[in-house]
């Protein structure tokens, strides 16, 4: 009976861990595809798919030439550089300007504070794809299309942020800033010193789901900008199919560089992100 | 004596005002922030939805209720309305089953399940362009992976993406893989929050694995549930960039969605008196969806 159940229980955990790899497989395949289609020659890239074989990820003939022309024929480096500022700035930006909200909101009593907050957080079920176009007008109206601001300013604040960094600041024991205040700490001086080195984890958390946000945004960047000058590397990716001939080359070189990034930090700080999004219940 | 005692509610009276002053110096760069590029364009939206505005033409005018008659009588408008409603049937019940089998699947914590939960979570940060590049591929009629699966098992080809009938199912199919890891991610959630207490009473009882799972753990999900049908009938109605990079809101139009148009209307067209009336629409839309289901969700709560 007891032997009997054992087996039925390994057979089971068997089959589970089948289905588990089936599926994940499922779930990888298309990025294992790129990755090797992204090193090989362009008139291969679409060999051996089917039937599946280890040729169908790993290349017959391995080449960078892909990648080659992607940096030396477009100027994807200049898009990787744009990114790279717009993403980082907009995190930076993000994290003071709403740990500052968020402070006052869990620690500062002003009047209408309980109001303001509520009213502000309604505003977070407002869809972008809802402004989009409003958006767009007054952006242009100052003058900022085809600028870095029109791609880093209207995203800082927002009050998601500010919600997730104040429900954190509350759970922070107030003990911890008596000690700063008979020291002669105001305000400024225990948002600085206490409050914010304590907020690490959720600045964390908020800090790589913002990065990535913008790391893969695309609706706006594509509406505010035009010129090459200011293209983020998804616009690019996307105007690469939008050609007479789609440059398969370089989308799937681009898409390569393009995912790697965000894998390695989810990799690195899989544990913050997680629980951001755990907490949070919300996707970008 | 009277100026003695005075001073200290002077100086409370005096540090009750900077303690406001300072409140309202730290949210204020934030409240800027979201008044101009989140409250703004909201009566803006609404003020051109009122008005005859082309993007090329140096002026606009007052036109009343104009725009709203020419979209809620325009057939490309309710074309895309359906399209989005028929998109968001599909993926919901697609979401969540698919999210309840996985969240099943990896619930137990050990480093083996951990990686297995990493990589059906891979998609969901991965960028919307890239995916949508590589499943178009996928679909390709001729050399895209499902055909050959297709025609080594002796069936014939699919046209997917280039077929009105197959295209939304096709991106669903897509959507579903993209974001499914969101679901598992909170169905997990829900499950870990059932006490293990229950299931063990149910095992003394003599019920079956299946039994705790009908009986038990389906029923204390039913919020979680709600949720996730709340977040996803939100996001279909959001649904751009994949018809963007890939279909255009073709073939024939069967792909048109909602946002797709507007940003047609808008950018194509120059029509930003018509974008900004859907745009108004977009917005009821997704706040009444949200009224509704925040209800249903708080009648749930009460049972």
């Amino acid at each position: 009976m007891r032997r009997s159940s054992n087996v039925r229980r390994k057979v089971d955990t068997g089959l589970k861990y089948l289905v588990l790899t089936a599926v994940a497989l499922l779930f990888l395949f298309p990025y294992l595809w790129m990755f090797g289609a992204s090193f090989r020659p362009v008139q291969e890239i679409f060999e051996n798919v089917y039937p599946l074989s280890w040729r169908t990820i790993f290349p017959a003939h391995f080449t960078l030439a892909n990648y080659q022309s992607l940096f030396t024929e477009e100027p994807f480096g200049r898009y990787l550089f744009n990114t790279l500022f717009v993403a980082g700035t907009v995190t930076v930006l993000d994290l003071f300007v709403n740990s500052l909200a968020a402070y006052a909101f869990a620690r500062i009593s002003f009047p209408g504070r309980d109001v303001l907050f509520v009213g502000l957080l309604a505003t977070i079920i407002i869809p972008f794809e809802a402004i989009m176009i409003p958006l767009y007008l007054i952006v242009r109206s100052f003058g900022w299309i085809d600028t870095y601001l029109a791609l880093i300013v209207p995203s800082a604040a927002r009050i998601f942020s500010v919600f997730l960094l104040r429900q954190f600041m509350l759970g922070i024991p107030r003990d911890l800033e008596d000690a700063a205040r008979i020291d002669g700490c105001r305000h400024w001086g225990i948002y600085r010193h206490v409050i914010l080195p304590l907020s690490a984890p959720a600045l964390i958390s908020l800090g790589i789901l913002t990065f990535q946000e913008h790391w893969d945004s695309f609706t706006w960047p594509l509406i505010a900008t035009n010129h090459p000058k200011y293209r983020l590397v998804q616009v690019a990716i996307a105007t690469f199919s939008q050609q007479d001939v789609v440059l398969w080359d370089r989308i799937l070189a681009g898409s390569a560089v393009a995912t790697v990034l965000p894998i390695v930090l989810f990799l690195a700080l899989q544990r913050y992100y997680v629980r951001g999004i755990v907490t949070t219940g919300l996707k970008g | 004596m009277e100026g003695t005692a005075s001073l200290p509610v002077r100086r409370a009276r005096r540090l009750k005002g900077t303690e406001y002053l300072s409140g309202y110096a730290f949210i204020l760069p934030a409240l800027t922030g979201i008044t101009f590029f989140g409250l703004l364009p909201l009566v803006y939206a609404l003020y051109v939805s009122f008005r005859r505005y082309d993007l090329l033409a140096p002026t606009s005018a007052f036109i009343g209720l104009a725009n709203y008659q020419h979209v809620l009588t325009d057939p490309t408008f309710w074309r895309a309305l359906l399209n989005t409603a028929y998109y968001a049937v599909l993926l919901i019940p697609a979401q969540t089953c698919l999210g309840l089998f996985l969240a099943l699947l990896v619930q137990k914590n050990s480093p083996a399940i951990s990686i297995f939960r990493a990589s059906y979570y891979l998609p969901v940060v991965s960028s919307m362009v890239v995916a949508s590049t590589l499943w178009r591929i996928m679909y390709d009629a001729q050399n895209g992976i499902f055909n050959g699966v297709l025609q080594s098992m002796g069936l014939p080809s699919q046209p997917f993406l280039t077929s009105p009938g197959q295209a939304i199912p096709a991106l669903v199919l897509m959507m579903t893989w993209k974001w499914v890891g969101i679901s598992m991610l909170i169905f997990l959630g829900g499950l870990n929050a059932i006490p293990a207490d229950y299931f063990e009473a149910a095992e003394v009882d003599g019920a079956s694995r299946f039994q705790g799972f009908k009986y038990i753990t389906l029923p204390l999900l039913r919020r979680v549930m709600l949720f996730i049908v709340v977040v996803n009938t939100i996001n279909a109605f959001k649904l751009f960039t994949p018809i963007y990079v890939i279909t255009r809101g073709g073939p024939m139009e069967s792909t048109l969605t909602l946002v797709f148009h507007i940003f047609r209307t808008g950018f194509r067209y120059y029509d930003m008196g018509s974008a900004s009336t859907m745009s108004v629409l977009l917005l009821l839309l997704v706040l009444g969806l949200t009224l509704v289901q925040f209800g249903l969700l708080r009648t749930e709560r009460d049972v």
